[in-house]
């Protein structure tokens, strides 16, 4: 929120902080803290101390499709930036350039909007946080060996395609036995941890040299996490349908254990162990 | 206030483009009175356009003295009274066009623009640690020094005969043992370092095999283990043994 207040609007919560007695509830409720409190104390010295950071970000545009894409600088005081690369991002269109073109929607790392690369690896712009040495750049592109549509913004129509294509939803042909639901237990249920979590976000899958040059047939390391979480559930009934569609060269063998994907994952999770595991069970 | 506003820009846009006003949002009012608003409004505009075609600054008095009079039973008047103190306090507007395209013609824009699309970076941006210096290119760049070199040693010892080299065990050791020390070494550990990195991270992707050593932490202390070993046992077999 942040980076939507304007400089105006913050000096004036400051100054309604610098007079509590003015407040009604200073009069009647007991000496709390409040937000206004807060933001005075955390910053007494006020706005002289500027703290600029400059980000590089990528940036193409579709209606010049001849021009080369282009890095372009803006310099932001951190001081009025929130903490994260998208409240950066946001201010930057907001306050400097609103041509920049990113996807964002939740800002919590649930929605898997902002993801993208940043300073080299991927993740997700809102769990990012800004680097607070000011003498360093940062580098924002896309997610790598992408289609850009715009500036920030990949293709993802294949990933999508690819979701689909390992029926991401529960196969059954027998009934309940209690005609209610598909009872699971504990330990059955515990195998889904690390696997339900993934937001798809493409971090990892984008991360993956070996997608980056296989993305038409290899899945990708997003794609198999989700493969094997339905594999692993114990009340799906299509194991072996499952497993033999993953039995050729290309669908999961590509994947070399580089585990780029791991190391990128902005949620924690364990796609290479994920992509291990269906190996595992494929061979024994 | 809002009569100079709409009386200029319409002056500004002229009297061909009042259908300009469709395109405007209302931020602060409720935009569906408003957009039916416009829409009868510019209805009406364009029929009168039609029947006699008054200047356009004339058009716009007319509509608007026909706005202010309260005799109004249009659903206009309703908005007007609820919004008029929000709008007149500064109406917050996009002044964005948008175009409407048919089913067809969408698709066709979007095969020309994903044609033009460029590919985002990859090898150049992302990081070098994980990319160019990640223990799997090296093994695999290892693995192609050592069958390409039994390929090329193993060709040209066929063909030794044919062109007069002495490849022979005999006359390659009589050659290595001339150089001296330090080229010696150099040139074991060049053929050493590929080895023992290859051997030791040969053995780490046999235990991931078995789905072991996935830990974020253990990929990272492993692979520095590995880096470090290799070269120590690099060093070994070149200048030791």
């Amino acid at each position: 929120m942040a980076a939507l207040r304007s400089s105006s609007s913050r000096l004036l919560a400051a100054a309604a902080a610098a007079r509590p007695a003015f407040k009604p509830q200073a009069v009647f409720a007991r000496s709390m803290a409040s937000v206004g409190d807060a933001t005075v104390n955390a910053n007494p010295k006020g706005a002289s101390d500027s703290r600029m950071k400059s980000f590089q970000i990528y940036r193409w545009n579709p209606d010049a499709p001849t021009e080369k894409p282009r890095m372009q600088t803006y310099t932001l005081d951190l001081n009025k930036t929130g903490p994260m690369v998208l409240d950066a991002l946001v201010r930057i269109k907001n306050e400097i350039d609103p041509t920049l073109t990113f996807r964002r929607s939740c800002r919590e790392g649930i929605c898997g909007s902002c993801a993208m690369n940043i300073n080299g690896t991927n993740t997700l712009a809102c769990l990012c946080r800004i680097p607070t040495e000011t003498d360093k750049e940062m580098k924002i592109y896309p997610l790598p060996h992408t289609y850009v549509v715009k500036d920030l913004v990949p293709d993802l129509t294949q990933f999508y395609k690819q979701y689909k294509s390992i029926k991401p939803y529960l196969q059954r042909d027998t009934p309940a036995p209690d005609g209610k639901e598909y009872r699971q237990s504990k330990a059955d249920r515990k195998k889904l941890d690390g696997l339900y979590e993934c937001i798809l976000c493409a971090c990892c899958s984008t991360s993956c040299p070996s997608y980056w040059w296989n993305s038409e047939e290899y899945l990708g390391p997003a794609i198999l996490l989700q493969s094997y979480r339905w594999l692993i559930d114990s009340r799906d009934e299509r194991k072996s349908e499952r497993k033999a569609a993953l039995d050729n060269s290309m669908s999961l063998y590509r994947c070399h254990t580089i585990l780029n994907c791991t190391r990128t994952c902005p949620k924690g999770l364990n796609p290479g162990l994920a992509i291990a595991e269906i190996k595992k069970e494929m061979a024994f | 206030m809002i009569s100079s506003r709409v009386g200029v820009s319409a002056l500004r846009q002229g009297e061909s483009d009042l259908l300009f006003w469709v395109n405007w949002e209302v931020a602060a009012g409720d935009d569906g009175v408003w957009s039916t608003w416009v829409s009868t409004w510019s209805l009406a505009m364009r029929r009168r356009r039609r029947e006699g075609s008054p200047g356009a600054t004339h058009v716009m008095h007319r509509a608007l003295t026909s706005i202010s009079t309260p005799a109004a039973k249009k659903p206009n008047a309703a908005f007007f009274s609820q919004n008029l103190p929000r709008l007149a306090l500064g109406m917050q507007t996009r002044p964005v066009t948008t175009t409407k395209y048919s089913e067809s013609d969408a698709q066709s824009l979007l095969a020309t623009q994903r044609k033009s699309r460029p590919v985002s970076p990859h090898l150049q941006i992302y990081d070098y640690s994980q990319t160019w210096f990640g223990a799997s290119v090296w093994t695999r760049i290892t693995g192609s020094i050592f069958s390409g070199g039994l390929y090329v040693f193993a060709a040209s010892y066929l063909v030794a005969p044919l062109m007069g080299w002495h490849l022979e065990s005999a006359s390659l050791a009589a050659a290595f043992g001339a150089l001296p020390v330090a080229v010696k070494g150099g040139l074991k550990f060049l053929l050493a370092w590929p080895f023992t990195f290859h051997s030791i991270n040969g053995i780490r992707h046999l235990t991931y095999d078995f789905a072991k050593g996935f830990s974020k932490s253990t990929i990272k202390t492993v692979s520095n283990a590995i880096w470090a070993s290799s070269l120590v046992a690099a060093l070994g077999l070149a200048f030791y043994w």
